[in-house]
């Protein structure tokens, strides 16, 4: 059968546009066939001349009463995509709105209403977790969830995360483009129904805009998805969320039995798939699957101490930008002396890129203070900090800070209670960090 | 626009309202109304849904039966004052609007 193709991602609050969009098509003789997530419409020869109105509607309860009505008026319901409702009727029917002060009730009622109700628990929650955060630090004193040793960690341990920090400016830029847009609509909706006049229509121009700028949330959000699906492999995304996910989905299932809720009952039953998909793929699935995509660490083995006497670690976490290995290491002295005394830690990010990498070392160098930020003598990109700690200049013990730049690989070494690290450590560093793959 | 108070019934409201003078279901007051005023006076189907749930809640139609999944409503008396204080409106308006006509006739 021919058939043909259109963009139909418009933006919620360009109803208009997307019913204008439609009856255009029908004008010239073609039926939608169907609208495909919410993206692309397709359509078919029409038999008949028809016309299209495009609803509001509450997603989450179908007021099939509503429909009934509109049926017998000789709408016939064809799609729902997200707050919208798609009707179809032979050329020449009433429309289904005729009073723009009730249209404007109903977006209120079936759409702001629900988009509040669900934004606000967000934003509360957020919030609170914002809270708690702030108030965590003040009783002990230890670094913010938004200070860059914890947000680098953040960029390792999770995919999603990773995508969604690198990305931040862009979910904010399409949130205020979105709420900027449902504004002047809000605008214009509430002076046409003052005035007793039908909701604008949209420009075709700005529609197509709108519809571009929709089109790369989509994408944006498949990015996001692929994220999300690397962490539920790698088993990474918390039990907990995915736990309370699959019993909240269930009790949708059991409690919203009516034929109103066949939409929320097909979310729940997706979500509830999806949740049990990730618990099983943490458990089930080898975390290999998702090696080729994260970022690999120089090093797998590492023991910079020859007289270690216990390494702890290397722990290594990847992601698709970047992977940080932490380790730390005791003496024999050190583990008669006491807690922090002869002991060396280790952090080395591994990033995808230079921007990153540069990111990471001017914070590491930052914490060396400012009377050590030039590199030590005969070497590139190698900064110390170094402290007696009393006794012998010479063979005292010292506390001691490395940050050592190599491509894309940051190391950080602290040390305490030790003599210094000497040239052959760091010859031996180094090596490792430019190709050898091992230390020690 | 709907009105916060029904002190004034839009065009729409006042043609719902009499039509249910008889009892009918949705479908039929859209039926009656546009026989009534020759196709001249649409009430859409979204629009007659939203002002029967609105009558119903401010008392001036109630919810006779429902039969084959059509629900069926008829005026309350309170419904039935407001029409007549609508119409009383509508017929000062048109008896002013004579007058004016007939003193401009007769300067």
């Amino acid at each position: 059968m021919k058939r043909s193709w259109s963009l139909f991602a418009y933006p919620v609050m360009d109803i208009k546009a997307a019913e204008a969009a439609l009856n255009r098509r029908a004008a010239v003789g073609w039926r939608l066939e169907k609208v495909w997530l919410g993206l692309l419409a397709s359509f078919v020869p029409a038999r008949r001349p028809v016309q299209y109105c495009v609803d509001w509607c509450d997603p989450n309860r179908e007021d099939l009463n509503y429909r009934a009505l509109c049926e017998e008026a000789g709408w016939t319901w064809r799609q729902q995509t997200a707050y919208r409702n798609i009707y179809e009727a032979p050329e020449g029917t009433a429309p289904i709105q005729t009073d723009s002060g009730l249209e404007y009730l109903r977006f209120r009622k079936k759409v702001l209403r629900r988009m509040v109700l669900g934004v606000v628990p967000l934003a509360c929650c957020l919030v609170f977790v914002l809270l708690l955060s702030a108030l965590a630090r003040s009783q002990t004193g230890g670094p913010g969830w938004w200070e860059w040793e914890n947000v680098a960690t953040a960029l390792c341990r999770s995919d999603l995360t990773a995508i969604l920090l690198l990305t931040l400016p862009l979910p904010a830029l399409g949130g205020m483009l979105w709420l900027g847009r449902m504004l002047l609509r809000l605008i214009q909706w509430r002076s046409a129904a003052r005035e007793g006049r039908p909701f604008p229509t949209p420009g075709r121009r700005s529609a197509a805009l709108a519809s571009g700028f929709c089109l790369l949330g989509w994408l944006y959000a498949a990015v996001l998805l692929w994220g999300i699906g690397l962490d539920l492999i790698g088993g990474r995304l918390n039990l907990g969320l995915l736990l309370g996910f699959a019993l909240g989905s269930i009790l949708v299932l059991l409690r919203c039995q009516g034929a109103e809720y066949q939409r929320r009952r097909r979310g729940a039953a997706v979500l509830l798939i999806v949740s049990l998909a990730g618990l099983g793929a943490g458990v089930l699935l080898p975390d290999q699957l998702t090696d080729s995509f994260h970022v690999k660490g120089p090093v797998e083995q590492i023991q910079m101490l020859p007289e270690s006497m216990q390494t702890y670690g290397p722990e290594t976490e990847a992601s698709l930008v970047a992977a940080h290995t932490r380790w730390w290491e005791v003496t024999r002295e050190g583990e008669d002396r006491g807690w922090d005394d002869g002991r060396l830690w280790g952090d080395m990010w591994t990033t995808r890129g230079p921007r990153l990498a540069n990111w990471i070392t001017e914070h590491c160098r930052a914490e060396l203070g400012t009377g050590c930020q030039t590199p030590l003598v005969g070497y590139e990109e190698v900064w110390l900090a170094r402290a007696d700690l009393g006794g012998d200049p010479e063979t005292g013990p010292k506390e001691d800070l490395w940050v050592i730049r190599r491509g894309n690989t940051v190391l950080r070494v602290q040390t305490h209670g030790l003599e210094g690290l000497d040239e052959t450590w760091l010859e031996d560093t180094l090596a490792m960090l430019e190709g050898d793959g091992t230390h020690g | 626009m709907a009105r916060k108070k029904l002190d004034t019934l839009t065009e729409q409201m006042y043609y719902v309202l009499l039509a249910l003078r008889q009892e009918r279901h949705g479908y039929g007051v859209m039926q009656y109304i546009a026989q009534l005023t020759d196709g001249r006076v649409n009430v859409g189907a979204g629009t007659l849904y939203a002002l029967l749930d609105r009558f119903e809640k401010d008392g001036l139609i109630d919810r006779t039966r429902t039969e084959e999944a059509r629900k069926y409503y008829c005026l309350t008396p309170e419904g039935e004052h407001a029409l007549h204080q609508e119409y009383e409106r509508l017929r000062r308006q048109a008896e002013d609007m004579e007058r004016a006509l007939r003193e401009e006739e007769g300067l």
